[in-house]
């Protein structure tokens, strides 16, 4: 039981086959029980398939009449070393947030293309938004090969097409595969139709595909998440972000500079002296300072800034679009504030992937763009590239999430 | 980090994160094996000490090895339980006989009406987990019930970056999931790893065990000799049927689960 597990996401434009090579994966790998199989066949008639393998994934019924995904979704698998968390994005133009929703969980991607449709809005917008979140490790899926006759000329068009978007992106992307996952070609195993590919079959690759090492180097971060009131003490709560830190350390409150040295690690029924990162932990002070849920602690080189202003990317969620100076409330690591945005500059269309010429300081409905953000109170973060929980953000208008960020 | 302290570390976060907006919380336990895992889970999270009441749904139609768990674990662990049963219902004969969605609305949903209204409830924990049915698996860590406990799955908010929605309208409340990307087999291995007591009906008798606990009258025992946690871990490896096969609720035809679901049951 020592798998290390991999998240990763299947997007792509509507239609383009996420949820059928998911279905297909499972289904070629035995991991599909028994009565969920036979469920499967009967579901599928009327489709015009023998096996409906998105329906493996697509549970809703109007998802189901539609043959569309509507919400994001998940589904676990194991191989010999690693516990696959798959997750299904929707790609339909509507269900934008929900492909966020579940592409947020990810730290791998699979960007799926028709072979016959190639590129298109969605797969450009997938594409911005994968660079935006910060996910590097891209594995590019040529798809539905059966209906471009398993040409590899067409293939080799469409891989440029992609190549062209990611270098505009800055993506990076190691594996292309030729596939048809309702054929099963290049699924689990090598196609007798694409013999000119010599690539590995998406098992292959996806087995072979890099796990993120938690960074251990830097200085830590906690945010507190909450304070309990013990009989004896009051334990600070919160998830160590990055870095480690061990019971004596010197740490410094960013909010009000007090620094002060870690007393106790708080773990139920556990003697610990050390905590690393994406632990849970609980802190005693050795001074009684004060600390509330939104505090950040740290150790004392680390380089967290403490601002009203923030330059940040970001992408708007909501269709209804927003305004500068237009009140919205920001929510980073365990801190809220309200805020709003100062300028909009280099406002992209994610649909085309061209910068947007009008200047208007809006954004509309799926708008990305650099901006700059004015907060009320001050705010605790760093820089995305320097630890991802505390230099990330989103933005609430009525008590509905409608943007997120990353900290430039 | 292994994986189940991986999954550990995720669910104590969103356990402490709820509670952090929300305090009139409470926790769904049907001290079957994924309520009782998240049980340990929150005592982990708040040091051995359930800051909210622990919410039993009693439909009377409960193995006796479920109460005598119960009342033996909520002692030792000094919860403040609180049982409830739709009374009312009760008496009105109201049974699976009558007719399963009926029986399940009334003596669940409603039950769960009534204490969420009397305890003022704004969000309660629940141990659901996204392989138990390809409903469930859409779910969000925090999902807003409406005041007819109605889940709208088709306008669900955004949450990303433990950023979730936590705003919800007055006769509004919150369910919290924090054990929704666990599967069957991490729960046993985690019970496993932790020790954590189950009740003896997921344990062979010689012939048979249930995978899954409701009301003795819908759930069937499967044929199984696996009387240790080990030998479930491995049934688990290797079985070929899914985990709720057992319950009559999810048969997918005519999509029962999901209209139970967006009737509020669990
Ligand atoms: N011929 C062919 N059809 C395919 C292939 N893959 C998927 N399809 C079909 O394409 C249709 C759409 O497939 P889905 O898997 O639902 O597509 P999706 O990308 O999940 O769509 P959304 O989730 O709605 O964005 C279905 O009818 C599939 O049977 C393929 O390799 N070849
Ligand atoms: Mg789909």
């Amino acid at each position: 039981m020592n798998r290390t597990k991999v998240s990763l996401v299947m997007v792509g434009h509507v239609d383009h086959g996420k949820s059928t090579l998911i279905g297909r994966i499972l289904a070629d790998t035995d991991s599909v029980a028994k009565d969920k199989m036979e469920e499967l066949r009967k579901v599928s008639k009327n489709t015009g398939n023998e096996l409906e393998y998105a329906f493996l994934l697509d549970h809703l019924r109007e998802e189901r009449e539609q043959g569309i995904t509507i919400d994001t979704t998940q589904t676990f698998f194991q191989t010999e070393n690693r516990e696959y968390q798959i997750i299904d994005a929707p790609g339909h133009v509507e269900f934008v947030k929900n492909m966020i929703t579940g592409t947020a969980q990810a730290n791998s991607a699979v960007l799926i293309v028709d072979a016959v449709e190639g590129v298109m809005q969605q797969t450009k917008r997938h594409a911005y938004i994968l660079s935006l979140l910060g996910i590097q490790d891209i594995i590019v899926a040529v798809n539905k090969m059966d209906k471009a006759g398993y040409s590899e000329e067409r293939y080799i068009e469409v891989v440029k097409e992609i190549k062209e978007i990611f270098e505009q992106l800055r993506l990076s992307c190691k594996y292309f595969i030729p596939m048809s996952a309702l054929k099963g070609d290049n699924v689990c195993k090598a196609s007798e139709n694409m013999k000119w590919y010599k690539g590995g079959d998406f098992l292959t690759i996806m087995e072979s595909i890099e796990v993120k090492q938690e960074k251990r180097e830097c200085p830590f971060i906690v945010p507190i998440q909450d304070v309990y009131k013990m009989e004896d003490k009051r334990i600070a709560v919160g998830r160590v972000e990055c870095g480690e830190l061990h019971t004596g350390c010197e740490i410094r409150v960013v909010q009000t500079e007090q620094i002060t040295q870690v007393q106790s690690i708080e773990k139920y029924l556990e003697k610990r002296s050390e905590a690393a990162a994406g632990e849970c932990i609980g802190i005693t002070t050795k001074d009684a300072i004060f600390l509330e849920r939104g505090s950040v602690v740290c150790d004392k080189e680390a380089d967290v800034q403490y601002d009203n202003v923030i330059n940040a990317n970001i992408i708007w969620l909501e269709r209804e679009n927003v305004q500068c100076s237009q009140r919205l409330i920001m929510r980073c690591s365990t801190q809220e504030t309200a805020c709003a945005l100062e300028e909009v500059y280099h406002k992209i269309n994610t649909e085309q992937l061209t910068e947007a010429d009008d200047n208007d300081q809006k954004m509309n409905y799926l708008d990305a763009g650099r901006v700059r953000i004015r907060t009320k109170n001050k705010l605790a973060f760093t820089r995305f590239t320097d630890c991802e929980n505390t230099g990330r953000f989103v933005l609430l208008r009525n008590n509905s999430i409608c943007a997120n960020g990353i900290i430039l | 980090m292994d994986y189940l302290t991986e999954l550990e570390n995720e669910s104590i976060y969103l356990i402490r994160e709820a509670y952090a907006q929300f305090r009139d919380i409470g926790m769904l336990w049907s001290i079957g094996k994924d309520s009782t895992t998240l049980l340990w889970l929150i005592r982990k999270a708040f040091y051995g000490r359930v800051p909210f009441p622990v919410i039993h749904l009693d439909t009377g139609y409960k193995f006796k090895e479920i109460y005598d768990f119960r009342d033996r674990y909520a002692k030792e662990w000094g919860l403040n339980l609180l049982v409830y049963r739709n009374e009312k219902a009760i008496q009105n004969g109201i049974s699976p006989k009558t007719g399963k969605l009926e029986c399940c609305t009334e003596l669940k949903t409603n039950a769960l009406k009534q204490v969420v209204a009397q305890n003022n409830i704004k969000a309660l924990y629940l141990g659901i987990r996204r392989d138990e049915h390809g409903v469930r698996a859409k779910e969000r860590f925090f999902s807003v019930r409406d005041s007819d406990f109605e889940w709208n799955y088709k306008e669900q908010s955004v949450e990303m970056w433990d950023q979730h929605k936590t705003n919800a309208e007055e006769n509004e409340h919150f369910r919290i999931h924090p054990i929704l990307s666990w599967t069957e087999r991490d729960i046993w291995n985690y019970i496993k790893r932790e020790n954590i007591p189950m009740t003896k009906l997921y344990f062979s008798n010689g012939s048979c065990r249930y995978r899954s606990i409701g009301c003795e009258t819908c759930c069937s025992p499967i044929a199984s000799t696996a009387d240790t946690i080990d030998k479930i871990i491995e049934e688990l490896e290797n079985t070929n049927v899914s985990e709720r096969s057992g319950r009559a609720q999810d048969k997918e035809a005519d999509y029962m689960m999901e209209k139970l679901r967006t009737l509020g049951y669990m």
